[in-house]
């Protein structure tokens, strides 16, 4: 009996074995060189039911984010400031790795953090430009990201999701009467919100001692560390989050920083496309 | 942000607090530690290489468990995290692929809270490992620094915060290294970052060059306390302490290295240890 295998079958058997023989030719099994990220697509404005929303596809990966916005009194500590509440879904049809709740709590947790420490702890978004009425009226944002597919570098996807889609947000006028109750204005105007500035992430892995950008989920588990840099369009440093892994050396830092500076300009760039193209 | 700068308590700015560590507190544990940088402390315990629920069984290696408790209030996704980074930085030192279906678990519980509290839990977690005699595969270390702006506007970097300093400050970061590499090399071996706030892209620089020398410290420290424990074996020390010293003042630093250097004698000296 004559043996054969084909390509397909030695990438499911022998993963690492499959990449080794790409890798060091500089490409990647899905064509990409080593430091090219995969073509991003932004598209705001896709729910209507939402004040905002952004689908978001890096490659095959794909986060869809609306925001609701709704009133609510403010906490007695901040009376101006409006409130932002952000929750990360990964629903087991997103990913085969994701089978089990307590798998999709531990996810969904970590990239909450990682974002909402990003939009509060760095200013993207003036809680005070949120606020109705002192101490009596404020805007609370429900700030819901799915993943729709997970093949890799998720959180890439949900913080460009999460910005764009606070760009697109259009809170409707509202007037506030003695009796304290809010009402929408009939044929008012609509107010967007500012950003501070616009946070760009870009991840990137260590495979086989080759640096990759933006990488698949099957390079992602094959890898040997994954770190995220986030620079915003002013050239500041948000975050540099490498939970762990194999150590890496400074070099290396300086070259991945580069890279996410070099790319931020063209994401704002196509962000600001998604939201015009929407009026 | 390379002027030293006295603080609270009179530490200067790239000085640590005080380092204590008692091993094998437990009983029921395979291996126990309490660590203490100032007033923060933390108790980790660690049990295993044990059963597996068949949930989390592996086929080819031990699975890691980490459960990190505060000291009160209702565990939130910000303890998950830590988990989650804390369980990020020890599962590859660990040999795991030595003991296949079963399971190690790492519990962390705060005692006090007084700043820089990941990093103490991580050192925590690293000393109560070694007490369990779990194989590592090397020594690792953290330690925080944040960054915090005075009346003038000139940004000071502060390591190992108290809580006030980290309340105060604009920027935090927090950073595991390899200690074997760190020590060999001086440079590199940067395990872990995690990175909040707005930082400048050489206040980042200054951040894991002061974290790096700290971690050296705390690098030796777990050495010093694990030779003091009767059945520990040991790789020779002195030369790891050469090489260091060597490293160190090869690399072409900043004047905030060249400071840190006469500082770090000074802060290893006060370390107390106590005996096992």
């Amino acid at each position: 009996m004559k043996l054969e295998a084909s390509a397909d079958v030695i990438r499911k058997l022998h993963p690492l074995e499959f990449y080794k023989r790409f890798l060091p030719e500089g490409i990647r099994p899905d064509g990409r060189n080593l430091n090219k990220p995969r073509v991003t697509v932004i598209s705001a404005g896709s729910l209507t039911t939402a004040e905002g929303s952004a689908l978001v596809k890096l490659g095959s990966t794909s986060a869809i984010c609306g925001i609701k916005a709704e009133v609510t009194i403010p906490a007695d500590t901040e009376p101006q400031c409006g409130k932002l509440v952000l929750s990360v879904e990964l629903p087991p049809l997103c990913s085969p790795n994701i089978q089990r709740w307590t798998d999709s709590v531990e996810q969904n947790s970590s990239l909450e953090v990682q974002i909402e420490d990003i939009l509060l702890k760095t200013n993207v978004l003036n809680l005070e430009a949120l606020c109705i009425k002192d101490s009596s009226a404020v805007w609370v944002l429900y700030v819901d990201v799915y993943i729709l597919e997970h093949d890799g570098n998720c959180f890439d996807a949900a913080l460009l999701s999460v910005l764009t889609a606070l760009t697109n947000v259009k809170l409707p006028e509202v007037e506030v009467n003695e009796e304290q109750i809010v009402s929408i204005v009939e044929g008012g105007s609509t107010q967007s919100l500012e950003l501070n500035h616009y946070p760009i992430p870009l991840s990137f892995c260590i495979l086989d001692d080759k640096l990759l950008v933006d990488p698949t989920s099957e390079e992602e588990e094959l890898s040997s560390t994954c770190f995220t840099i986030v620079y915003n369009n002013r050239g500041e440093l948000c975050s540099l989050y490498k939970p762990g892994g194999k150590h890496i050396n400074d070099d290396i830092l300086e070259e991945c920083k580069q890279t996410t500076l070099n790319r931020t300009e063209h994401i704002v760039k196509l962000m600001k496309q998604a939201n015009e193209a929407k009026k | 942000m390379s002027t030293l700068v006295k603080r609270q308590k009179g530490r200067l700015s790239n000085q640590l607090r005080s380092i204590e560590a008692q091993l094998g507190l437990l009983n029921k544990a395979d291996g126990s530690a309490k660590y203490k940088q100032g007033d923060s402390s933390v108790l980790a315990a660690v049990y295993g290489p044990s059963e597996v629920l068949p949930k989390d069984e592996k086929g080819d290696r031990a699975s890691v468990q980490v459960v990190f408790k505060r000291r009160d209030g209702k565990p939130g996704r910000r303890e998950k995290q830590n988990e989650n980074i804390i369980r990020n930085a020890l599962e590859p030192i660990i040999m795991t692929h030595l003991y296949p279906r079963t399971a190690i678990m790492i519990i962390v519980q705060v005692l006090v809270d007084d700043g820089s509290i990941l990093s103490v839990a991580l050192n925590a977690c690293v000393l109560a490992l070694m007490d369990a005699g779990v194989p590592i595969s090397t020594v690792i270390s953290s330690i925080s620094c944040s960054i915090v702006v005075d009346e003038n506007g000139s940004q000071t970097l502060l390591t190992d915060p108290d809580l006030s300093e980290e309340r105060t400050s604009i920027g935090e970061t927090y950073f595991v290294f390899d200690g074997h590499v760190v020590a060999k090399t001086g440079e590199g071996g940067l395990v872990s970052s995690v990175t909040s706030g707005l930082l400048t892209d050489s206040a980042y620089t200054s951040c894991l060059t002061a974290s790096r020398s700290g971690s050296k410290s705390v690098y030796t420290f777990i050495r010093e306390t694990l030779k003091r424990k009767p059945t520990t074996v040991m790789a020779p020390i002195e030369n790891i302490i050469f090489e260091r010293d060597e490293a160190s003042s090869a690399t072409n630093g900043s004047d905030f290295k060249m400071e840190d250097e006469k500082e770090e004698s000074k802060t290893f000296s006060n370390v107390f240890m106590k005996p096992i």
